[in-house]
């Protein structure tokens, strides 16, 4: 019952009636207003100049206001799949404006990413999705900015339907790098700047670029960007209230249950129960050597407090003699392995190196026999994220990093083999030196989360070599504000 | 004697102190984990937090294994991250709880006390439990 009501009701929308007039209404607020609106912007999109085709909008009635659709075109940067009329199109970048009680608008970009499941499909109609109609085999993200291009929303669908949704929440602000395969026929179409080619002039090309918003995204139930408290009233032409909130199908007082577990996080074999993982192989074997993938991995560190050198502190960020010694953290730093093929299937698993006894470590007592963890979803205040020249230098990490595991019978050490200096030591080994500052856990001494966190912001270069150059300087970006792991994606048999 | 009875008052104290550490995990009525990696989780409002997702620990098995789990006495245990956690009990008092990514030991925030599980089958029995839960668990929001 309450899945159905996460489906996008189509009497939510209505067309708009006095077309002309409230397009021209926009369009004047839009260059009176909006524009002006946008010096604040402190992302990657930050200089990067915006256009909104006007000849393309398309005109609703949401909750009883007017909204307007149109595509916006990003100049000097093609980003990924701004252009409404490329069918290879990776997503669809819109602006809405709606028409607020006192006549001003509130615009709202909205960035349409489909899976590449969606994709594959080459009779896909990506370019027919829009903010309020899903084309019903539609599976992937929906995301919505304010014009300041700041991260105000998430609806995740699978075939049309929203299934998880989320909002920013209050807090600090972070980056993630995020990087998507963008198709290009012929090798052209796409252009990115900053985008690299795969070898063997293959029509694909990955795309990064950082993306800002408040850590932590809250779990809500479908996301609307002009009711992000779900507590605003229904349509005006009495159709439910899709954002499911207060007045809507879903009812605050008794939640509505999801379908919840994501399947491949079941179908991932080697991890037992307790999260450690029994079997190395199995939970690595879905990786392949494939010259057509590309190869990442990720170094993830929580700090104790973030963007702080503190070795130790509580969790209020207290430290020294004002630290609650029963709460006091020393962080944790753990690897992400990621091949995305190239049908944009992805493949990632992450682990972090841990003490696996049966009670936690402390300064009195350093050591524990240790074991690799899945750490999937587990908090990072900062990452580096290295793009592995070969598949060869992927596994070559990935194999020593996989030496860690419980069978290997290698013990954890606050100070000396902790899981810092695991991760560093599985990169260091196979040619990827990172300056390190060691610290000390009250008394001994050791790589630490809390020095790393902030040594890997002043990098400037990665130098070491690979499987095939001696001299090779790594291509890499640095996410300096943290964010959550991804959830470990891609099954095989 | 002034010295005995204050020796006597202290130790009453202490005990006092101790006892009211102990929960009577038969009286809870729920156990629930978020999904969640809020810092500051325990700074929402309890309506910010109703709008979490969480799954539900099976109750039965919850408090078997927890009536294992001992005070830890102020023996300190470094954190490696945590998931929240939130215990109902029959006299509708509600303990927020902070669970160790790794190893078997928990924060009760309610009485301030880390429990831990010493006896190496209980602790596994415990992180396979909260693993297990996490991973399969129905998420209710």
């Amino acid at each position: 019952m309450f899945l159905g009501a996460c489906t996008q009701s189509t009497d939510w929308l209505t067309q708009a009636t006095d077309e002309a007039q409230i397009k021209q209404s926009a369009q004047n607020w839009f260059d009176q207003n909006a524009q002006n609106q946008s010096k604040n912007r402190r992302n990657a999109l930050a200089n990067v100049s915006r256009k909104p085709d006007w000849h393309l909008a398309k005109q609703y009635l949401h909750r009883g206001q007017p909204l307007l659709e149109l595509p916006l075109a990003y100049e000097g940067k093609n980003l990924i799949g701004v252009l409404e009329n490329d069918p290879q199109s990776r997503g669809l970048t819109k602006l809405l404006l709606r028409q607020n009680a006192d006549r001003s608008f509130t615009p709202i970009i909205m960035r349409i990413y489909a899976s590449g499941e969606y994709l594959k499909n080459p009779n896909n109609r990506l370019s027919n999705n829009s903010f309020g109609l899903k084309d019903p085999k539609f599976s992937g993200e929906v995301y919505f900015y304010d014009w300041n291009e700041e991260f105000l929303g998430v609806n995740h669908y699978k075939n049309g339907k929203i299934v998880k949704s989320g909002r920013a929440s209050q807090g600090k602000v972070s980056c993630i790098t995020t990087c998507q395969i963008q198709y290009s026929p012929n090798g052209g179409g796409g252009g990115a700047d900053d985008g690299q080619e795969f070898s063997g002039g293959d029509a694909y090309i990955t795309v990064c670029n950082q993306t800002c918003y408040p850590s932590g995204v809250e779990p809500i139930y479908n996301y609307d960007p002009y009711c992000p408290y779900n507590n605003c009233g229904g349509s005006s032409g009495g159709g439910s209230d899709n954002g499911g909130g207060d007045n809507g199908e879903g009812d605050s007082n008794n939640p509505p249950v999801s379908s919840g577990v994501d399947e491949n996080t079941i179908l991932i074999k080697g991890i037992s129960e307790n999260g450690v993982i029994q079997d190395i192989r199995a939970y690595t074997k879905c990786f392949t050597h494939d010259a057509n993938s590309i190869y990442k991995i990720t170094i993830n560190i929580d700090q104790p407090i973030a963007g702080s050198r503190a070795v130790i502190a509580d969790s209020d960020g207290n430290t020294g003699s004002a630290m609650i010694k029963e709460r006091a953290t020393v962080g944790h730093t753990f690897l992400t392995f990621e091949q995305i093929k190239k049908d944009g299937t992805r493949i990632i698993r992450s682990m972090g190196f841990y003490p696996i006894g049966s009670v936690g470590v402390s300064p009195k007592n350093p050591s524990s026999p240790g074991g690799l963890v899945n750490d999937e979803e587990h908090k990072f205040d900062a990452s580096l994220s290295l793009n592995m020249p070969t598949s060869t230098d992927f596994y070559r990490v990935l194999n020593t990093f996989s030496s860690y595991h419980i069978y290997n019978y290698k013990e954890y050490d606050l100070y000396t083999d902790n899981c810092t200096s695991a991760c560093l030591t599985a990169l260091n080994e196979n040619g990827i030196k990172l300056p390190v500052t060691p610290g000390s856990f009250i008394l001994g001494l050791g790589s630490n989360p809390g020095n790393l966190g902030e040594d890997i912001k002043s990098l400037r270069e990665i130098k070491g070599y690979n499987y095939n150059t001696p001299n090779y300087s790594y291509i890499f970006s640095v996410n300096p504000s943290g964010g959550v792991a991804p959830k470990n994606r891609g099954f095989c048999n | 004697m002034i010295k005995l009875i204050l020796l006597l008052a202290i130790f009453g104290l202490m005990m006092c102190n101790d006892s009211s550490k102990s929960v009577n995990w038969d009286d809870m009525t729920e156990l629930i984990i978020y999904k969640t990696q809020e810092e500051k989780f325990d700074e929402l409002s309890a309506d910010e937090m109703a709008k979490i997702e969480f799954v539900k620990v099976n109750l039965a098995e919850a408090k078997q294994i927890l009536q294992k789990a001992q005070l830890s006495n102020g023996k300190m245990y470094l954190w490696k991250g945590q998931f929240w956690a939130k215990a109902s009990f029959a006299n509708g008092e509600t303990s927020l709880i902070r669970i160790s990514r790794y190893g078997g030991f928990f924060y009760n925030d309610s009485n301030k006390s880390t429990y831990s599980f010493q006896d190496s089958a209980e602790s596994s029995r415990w992180q396979s439990m909260i693993s297990k839960t996490l991973g399969t668990g129905e998420i209710i929001r």
